[in-house]
C-alpha cells in the first residue's frame, strides 16, 4: 500500500518518469555493453577521424585514432555509471555515519564532526579532487574515493538532522530504556526513518560525481585504460577544428545522464518528502 | 518600510546593528583559525602521502644527478627535519604569508599565485555576476508566470544548464562562436601582442564566463523561483497585499528582497566550487589565472604551490561566508548572531 | 649532397602527405631589411628559467641560445663553423685540442671576454653540467695565451666528436665575473643573462613573454637585422593557431599548432611550413623493453615486440604523417652515420606470434601468453595514443598489456629511477654525433639511476660496451663510419630500445620571415640573421 501509493507519488511527476526510465537505458547499455561491443572499444576498428554517418559500420563516427565512438559511449556509460554509484555509495557510507553519530551523541562529538564537516566544505571541492588523483594515482579506485571524500558532508548534516529530531521521540526513548545499545537504537530504529531524505541526496550525488570524474578524466588525469565519457571530451579537444562530434557527443551522453539523475532525484524528493512537494 | 514593519520581530538599527555584525564578525574570525590549520593539516598530510618525494621529481626534471646539489636542496627544502618539524615550520612560515619557494617560477609562492590571482577573480566575479543576475532575473519571471510557457522554458533551460559539464559548454560554444561563426577569441585573456586594453579583455571574457557562469545561474533560477513561491505565501506579504499594494510592488519591495536570501547562502557555499570550476574553464580557455597555475603545478609536482592555493582557496571561502553572513544580516534584518 | 638529405627528408613528410610546403629552398630572398620586431613562439611551454646551466630541456635551450653563444655551430651542409672560437686544431695523437678564441667579443655589461670565461664555462659549467656526459675523458683546459685555449683529453678524441661537443646546445660560454664563486643553478642571472649573443635580455613578463633586444655591440657586423625579439608562451596550439592567423606570431618553432591547422594555415599562402632545421635535434618515439623482466632475457621476445607493431600506423594516424617508421637507433637524417643496412624488425605480427612460440611463451588458455605493464611517458599527447595502439597490438599478438600513461614527473620517475615498467614508450632528440646521445641508451655505463634519458632497459652487453669505446676514440673517420654501422647492425638485432618512428618537427612561419630554418638545430640557432620582409 506504502509502495504503492510511493511509486504513484513518484510517476505523477513527469520528468522524474522520463528521467528514471531514460536512466534504466543507460544502465541496461552499461549492463549489456559486452554484448552489443564484445570487443575492446579501445581497440582501433577502422579509419581516424569518421564523421557520424560516413560509414554506417560505425554510425557516431571514429575517433583520431580510428576507434568506434559508439562503442566507446556504451562501454563508458559502464565505467561512468558505476564511478558515480561508488563515489555516491562512498559519500553515503562516511556521510550517515558521521551524520548519525554526530546527531545521536550531539556535545562533543557533534561539534567535532561539524568542524569537519564544514573543514571539508572549506576546501574547494574539485582542487581537492584532482590533488588526491595526482597525488595518490589515477586508478578508478583513487578517483572514486576523491569524489566520495568530497561529497560526503551535505548527507551528513542532513543525517544529523534527522536524527537530532528523531532521537527523543518516544519509539528511541522506549528502546533506550529497554537497554538497547546505541548502536542498535542508531542501525536498526532511528536509520531507517532518516533515510528518505537521505536517499534523494545521494542520488544526487551520484549525478555530481559524474559530473567530477568527467572534470578529471577530461583534464587528462582519468585512468588511460577506461572508455570513460570525459576522456574522450578531453581526447577530442584538439579537433575542435576539424571534428567537433568527437567532442560533442560524449558530453551531450553526459548531459543527458546527469539531467535525468536530476529529475529523478526531484521525483524521489516528491515521493520521499511530500510535505516539501511544491519547493 | 512596510516589510520589516510586518516583520515577526523588531528589527535591530543604526548602531546596534553595527555592533551586531562587528560582533558576528569576530566571532566567525575566531572559528575559522582552527579551520584554516585544519586546511592546512590535511593538505600536508595528503602530500606526505605521495609516493617520492618532490625533490626526486624537481631534480629528475631539471636533470640534475650531481649528490651535492641533490643534498644542498634537500636542506633549502628542509626535507632532513622530521615530518612534524617541516610541518610546524611551514604553518610558522604561513603566519609570515610566506608559501615557500616555488622552483618551477624561481619565486616565492605567495608572488606567483598573486601574478595570477587578477585573471581569476576577474573571471569569478563576472561568473558570479552573470549568474545572479540571469539566476535573479529568470527566478522572479518564472515564479510570477508560475505554471506557464515561460515558466517551463525557464525550468528547462536551467535543467539542461545544471546538467552540463562546464567544460563541454565551453568546448561547444568555442566551436560554435569561435570556430564557426569567428565572432569571439578561442582562448587567452588578451589579444597575443596586445596591451591589455579593456574592451579586449571584455572580448576574451563572454566565453569562459558564461561557461562557468551559466551553470550557477541554472542554480541560482531553480533556487530563486521556489523561494519567491515560497516567500510569496508568507503571512506578511499576504498583509502587504490586502492593503491594496500592487503585485509587482509587492513582488519588488516584499517578496524579491526576502526570496533574494536562499541565493545568498548557496553563493557563499559555492564560493569553492566557483573556484574550483574555474580551473577546469581557464584550462579550456587558456586562461592565465590561478587554476592554470594549480594545473601546471600538479602536473609538474610544485607541490608548494599546489599547496600554497588550497590554503589561500580555502582562505577566500572562508571570507566569502563571513561576507554572506555579513549580507545576510543586512538584508534580513530579522537575524541575529546565532 | 645538403639538398639531397633535405630533399628525401623533404619529400618523406610534407609533400608525401600532402601538405604545402614552400616553393622556394632557403626562406630568404632579396637583401636584408633592417629594423622591425619579429614575434616568435613554440611549441612547448615557458621555461623555469631564461637559462638552465644542465640544460633543462628544450624550453629553456629555445630561450638562452638567443643570448649566450657556443664556440662553434653546424651548418645546414653539415660543415663546422666557428662561432666564439675562430678555429681548432687536434695534436698528432688527437689528445689536445688547441682553439683560437674570437677576439673583440664583448659580453652584454660592457666587459670583454676573454680565455678565462672559456676555461671557467668549459671547466665548472660544460664538464659539472651541461655537457658532462661528452667530457668524460676530459682532463683540462688551459690558456697558454689571450686568445688560445687547449683541451686536454686522456684519450684519443675524432675530430667530429670534439666538434660536435663545441656545438652542443647549451655548451656556452658564460662570464666568468657572474658565475665564478656562485652556484650556478641558483645563480639569479639565469633568469635575466648577461651573455655575447646578438640579443640582449630586456624583459622576462611571466607566464607571457621573453623581450629581447638588439645588441648594438654584437661582434657580427651587420647582425641582428631586427630590433626586437619577442619570444611569446601560449599554453595551447589552438591559441597559437589563432595568434598566428591574425598575425601577432610571426615564426613558431618545434611544432607550434595541430598537424589539420597546418594544411589550413598554409593553405591560406600567407605561412609555409617546413620540416628542416631540426637535423641536429632529430626526435623519435621509441619503445623499450625493461632487461629485469626475464621475460625479455631471449632477443626474440624483444624483437617479437618490435614486429607485432605498424610503425606505418603510428606514422600515419598519430602523427598525421609527420613521421617516419624508425629503424636504426640513428636516425635516416644523419648523413654521417646512419644506415639502412640494418636488421629489420618491420610490422610482421605472424612472425611476432612464431618467435614468441618459439622462446617458449606459448598461448595459455586465457589466449594471453604472459602481461606486461606498458608505460606511455605522458609529456606528449600523441605518446598516450600511441600507447593505446601498441597495446592493442601486442594484445592482437597475444600479450596482455596494462596500460598506464603518467605524467612527465610521474613518469621520468618511473621509467629513469625506479624501472617500474616493462615496456616503456619515451622519446629522445639526438644530433648527428652518436657518443654519448645516442650510445649512452644501450652502453652499462649509461644506466645510472635518477639521471633521464639515459639507459633504462637495463641493457648491458660486453661487446656492445667495447665497440661505444672504440667508436669514441676512433680518429679515422671511415673505419668510425663502419664501427658505427656495426653498432646500428647489434641495436638493430639485440631490440632493446629501438625508435618506432622517427618524428619530423615542423616550423610554422610567415612568408614575411627571411633567413629561418637555416641552422640544423634552428630552436637552438642564435637567430642574428632573422629579418621580416614588409
Amino acid at each position: 500500500m506504502q509502495r504503492f501509493e510511493f511509486l504513484g507519488r513518484f510517476a505523477r511527476n513527469r520528468g522524474a518518469l522520463v528521467g528514471a526510465c531514460l536512466i534504466l537505458l543507460v544502465a541496461l547499455m552499461a549492463a549489456f555493453a559486452s554484448v552489443f561491443f564484445p570487443t575492446d572499444p579501445l581497440r582501433i576498428v577502422g579509419l581516424p577521424e569518421l564523421w557520424p554517418g560516413e560509414d554506417p559500420e560505425f554510425p557516431l563516427g571514429t575517433d583520431s585514432l580510428g576507434r568506434d565512438i559508439l562503442s566507446m559511449i556504451v562501454h563508458g556509460a559502464r565505467a561512468t555509471l558505476l564511478i558515480g554509484l561508488f563515489a555516491s555509495a562512498v559519500a553515503t557510507i562516511i556521510g550517515v555515519g558521521v551524520g548519525a553519530i554526530a546527531g545521536y551523541f550531539g556535545g562533543w562529538v557533534d561539534e567535532i564532526a561539524m568542524r569537519a564537516a564544514e573543514l571539508f566544505q572549506t576546501i574547494p571541492n574539485l582542487i581537492f579532487v584532482l590533488t588526491i588523483v595526482v597525488i595518490l594515482g589515477s586508478t578508478l579506485t583513487n578517483i572514486v574515493i576523491a569524489i566520495g571524500i568530497v561529497s560526503w558532508t551535505p548527507i551528513a548534516r542532513m543525517t544529523r538532522a534527522e536524527f537530532l529530531s528523531l532521537r527523543d521521540r518516544e519509539f528511541v526513548q522506549a528502546c533506550r530504556s529497554m537497554g538497547m545499545s546505541d548502536f542498535r537504537i542508531i542501525v536498526s530504529e532511528i536509520l531507517p526513518n532518516a533515510l528518505p531524505p537521505v536517499i534523494v541526496l545521494s542520488s544526487l550525488v551520484v549525478a555530481g560525481a559524474i559530473l567530477f570524474e568527467s572534470a578529471v578524466s577530461f583534464l587528462g588525469l582519468g585512468d588511460p585504460n577506461v572508455a570513460s565519457w570525459g576522456r574522450l571530451v578531453g581526447d577530442g579537444r584538439q579537433l575542435i577544428r576539424s571534428s567537433w562530434y568527437i567532442c560533442a557527443i560524449p558530453g551531450i551522453a553526459i548531459m543527458i545522464t546527469v539531467l535525468c539523475l536530476n529529475l529523478v532525484g526531484d521525483g524521489l524528493n516528491d515521493a520521499l518528502n511530500p510535505k516539501l512537494r511544491d519547493r | 518600510m512596510a516589510g520589516e514593519l510586518a516583520s515577526p520581530t523588531p528589527a535591530l538599527r543604526g548602531s546596534a546593528r553595527r555592533t551586531a555584525a562587528l560582533r558576528l564578525l569576530r566571532r566567525r574570525l575566531i572559528q575559522a583559525v582552527p579551520l584554516m590549520l585544519g586546511v592546512v593539516i590535511i593538505n600536508f598530510c595528503l602530500i606526505q602521502m605521495a609516493p617520492g618525494s618532490f625533490l626526486e621529481l624537481m631534480t629528475a626534471e631539471n636533470q640534475v644527478s650531481d649528490p651535492a646539489t641533490v643534498a644542498l636542496l634537500r636542506k633549502t627544502y628542509g626535507l632532513d627535519d622530521p615530518v612534524w618539524m617541516q610541518l610546524l615550520k611551514y604553518i610558522w612560515a604561513l603566519l609570515h604569508f610566506d608559501f615557500g619557494f616555488s622552483y618551477r617560477q624561481n619565486m616565492p609562492v605567495i608572488q606567483a599565485i598573486w601574478i595570477h590571482l587578477p585573471a581569476t577573480i576577474l573571471l569569478m566575479v563576472s561568473s558570479i555576476a552573470l549568474a545572479i543576475s540571469i539566476g535573479v532575473a529568470a527566478g522572479v519571471v518564472a515564479s510570477m508566470k508560475v505554471r506557464t510557457f515561460w515558466d517551463s522554458l525557464v525550468s528547462i533551460a536551467a535543467m539542461f544548464f545544471y546538467a552540463a559539464p562546464s567544460f563541454w559548454l565551453g568546448i561547444m560554444m568555442i566551436v560554435l562562436f569561435s570556430v564557426k561563426l569567428g565572432w569571439l577569441p578561442v582562448g587567452g585573456m588578451m589579444k597575443i601582442g596586445g596591451n591589455g586594453g579593456v574592451l579586449d579583455i571584455l572580448h576574451h571574457l563572454i566565453l569562459p564566463t558564461l561557461a562557468l557562469g551559466l551553470f550557477y545561474a541554472a542554480i541560482y533560477t531553480r533556487v530563486m523561483r521556489s523561494s519567491m513561491l515560497e516567500v510569496a505565501q508568507l503571512d506578511f506579504v499576504r498583509t502587504a497585499r490586502a492593503k491594496g499594494l500592487s503585485r509587482n510592488k509587492v513582488t519588488i519591495h516584499h517578496v524579491l528582497r526576502n526570496a533574494l536570501l536562499p541565493v545568498v547562502t548557496i553563493l557563499g557555499v559555492q564560493m569553492g566550487t566557483v573556484l574550483a570550476g574555474s580551473v577546469v574553464i581557464e584550462s579550456v580557455f587558456s586562461w592565465p589565472g590561478v587554476g592554470s597555475l594549480l594545473f601546471d603545478s600538479v602536473s609538474s609536482r610544485n607541490y608548494p604551490v599546489v599547496l600554497g592555493i588550497m590554503v589561500l582557496g580555502s582562505l577566500v571561502v572562508i571570507a566569502a561566508n563571513i561576507a554572506v553572513d555579513l549580507i545576510y544580516m543586512w538584508l534580513d534584518p530579522r537575524i541575529e548572531i546565532r | 649532397m645538403t639538398i639531397k638529405v633535405s630533399r628525401r627528408v623533404f619529400s618523406a613528410g610534407i609533400l608525401a602527405t600532402g601538405v604545402v610546403g614552400t616553393s622556394r629552398g632557403s626562406f630568404a630572398q632579396g637583401t636584408p631589411k633592417r629594423g622591425g620586431t619579429l614575434v616568435a613562439t613554440w611549441g612547448g611551454g615557458e621555461p623555469q628559467a631564461c637559462y638552465v646551466p644542465a640544460g633543462g630541456g628544450s624550453s629553456p635551450t629555445f630561450s638562452s641560445s638567443k643570448l649566450f653563444e657556443r664556440l662553434a655551430r653546424r651548418k645546414m651542409d653539415g660543415a663546422f663553423e666557428g662561432v666564439l672560437a675562430e678555429s681548432w686544431k687536434p695534436s698528432a695523437d688527437f689528445k689536445t685540442y688547441t682553439v683560437k678564441i674570437r677576439k673583440g667579443v664583448k659580453f652584454h655589461d660592457g666587459k670583454d671576454m676573454t680565455v678565462d670565461d672559456v676555461v671557467y664555462s668549459v671547466s665548472e659549467i660544460w664538464k659539472k653540467y651541461a655537457v658532462a656526459s661528452a667530457l668524460t675523458d676530459f682532463a683540462g683546459i688551459d690558456s697558454p695565451d689571450a686568445d688560445t685555449v687547449v683541451f686536454k683529453y686522456s684519450n684519443p678524441t675524432p675530430e667530429f666528436f670534439f666538434a660536435s661537443t663545441l656545438c652542443s646546445p647549451v655548451a656556452y660560454i658564460l662570464p666568468k665575473h657572474i658565475y665564478a664563486g656562485s652556484d650556478p643553478v641558483t645563480n639569479p642571472a639565469n633568469n635575466a643573462p648577461i651573455a655575447t649573443g646578438p640579443w640582449k635580455f630586456k624583459e622576462w613578463v611571466r607566464g607571457s613573454h621573453f623581450e629581447y633586444v638588439k645588441n648594438e655591440n654584437y661582434w657580427k657586423k651587420d647582425e641582428p637585422y631586427l630590433d626586437r625579439l619577442i619570444i611569446r608562451y601560449v599554453r595551447d596550439p589552438a591559441g597559437r593557431a589563432a595568434a598566428m592567423e591574425a598575425g601577432d606570431i610571426h615564426i613558431g618553432v618545434f611544432n607550434p599548432v595541430a598537424p589539420p591547422d597546418i594544411k589550413r594555415l598554409t593553405g591560406t599562402g600567407k605561412f609555409v611550413a617546413t620540416p628542416k632545421g631540426y637535423e641536429e635535434a632529430v626526435w623519435s618515439t621509441t619503445l623499450e623493453c625493461n632487461m629485469r623482466n626475464p621475460v625479455f632475457a631471449k632477443r626474440e621476445v624483444r624483437q617479437a615486440m618490435f614486429h607485432a607493431v605498424n610503425r606505418e600506423f603510428i606514422a600515419k594516424t598519430v602523427y598525421y604523417g609527420y613521421a617516419r617508421p624508425g629503424t636504426s637507433p640513428i636516425y635516416s637524417p644523419n648523413k654521417e652515420f646512419f644506415t639502412a643496412d640494418t636488421f629489420k624488425t618491420g610490422f610482421d605480427p605472424k612472425k611476432a606470434a612464431a618467435l614468441l612460440d618459439a622462446a617458449g611463451f606459448p598461448k595459455k588458455a586465457d589466449g594471453k601468453r604472459f602481461t606486461l605493464n606498458l608505460l606511455s611517458a605522458g609529456w606528449f599527447q600523441e605518446n598516450g595514443k600511441v600507447g593505446a595502439y601498441v597495446k592493442q597490438a601486442l594484445e592482437d599478438v597475444g600479450v596482455g598489456i596494462n596500460l598506464t600513461v603518467p605524467d612527465r614527473p610521474s613518469s621520468i620517475k618511473r621509467i629513469y629511477t625506479d624501472y617500474d615498467f616493462d615496456l616503456a614508450i619515451s622519446n629522445q632528440a639526438n644530433p648527428s654525433e652518436p657518443v654519448p646521445s645516442t650510445t649512452q641508451y644501450f652502453t652499462t655505463d649509461g644506466i645510472l639511476k635518477g639521471v633521464p634519458f639515459r639507459n633504462a632497459s637495463g641493457y648491458s652487453n660486453p661487446d656492445v660496451d667495447k665497440l661505444v669505446a672504440s667508436i669514441k676514440v676512433e680518429t679515422d673517420p671511415a673505419k668510425r663510419k663502419a664501427l658505427v654501422f656495426e653498432f646500428q647492425k647489434i641495436i638493430t638485432q639485440e631490440a632493446p630500445l629501438l625508435p618506432l618512428v622517427e618524428l619530423e618537427s615542423i616550423t610554422l612561419a610567415s612568408t614575411k620571415v627571411q633567413n629561418h630554418s637555416n641552422d640544423p638545430n634552428f630552436l637552438a640557432a642564435s637567430w642574428g640573421d632573422l629579418w621580416l620582409a614588409s
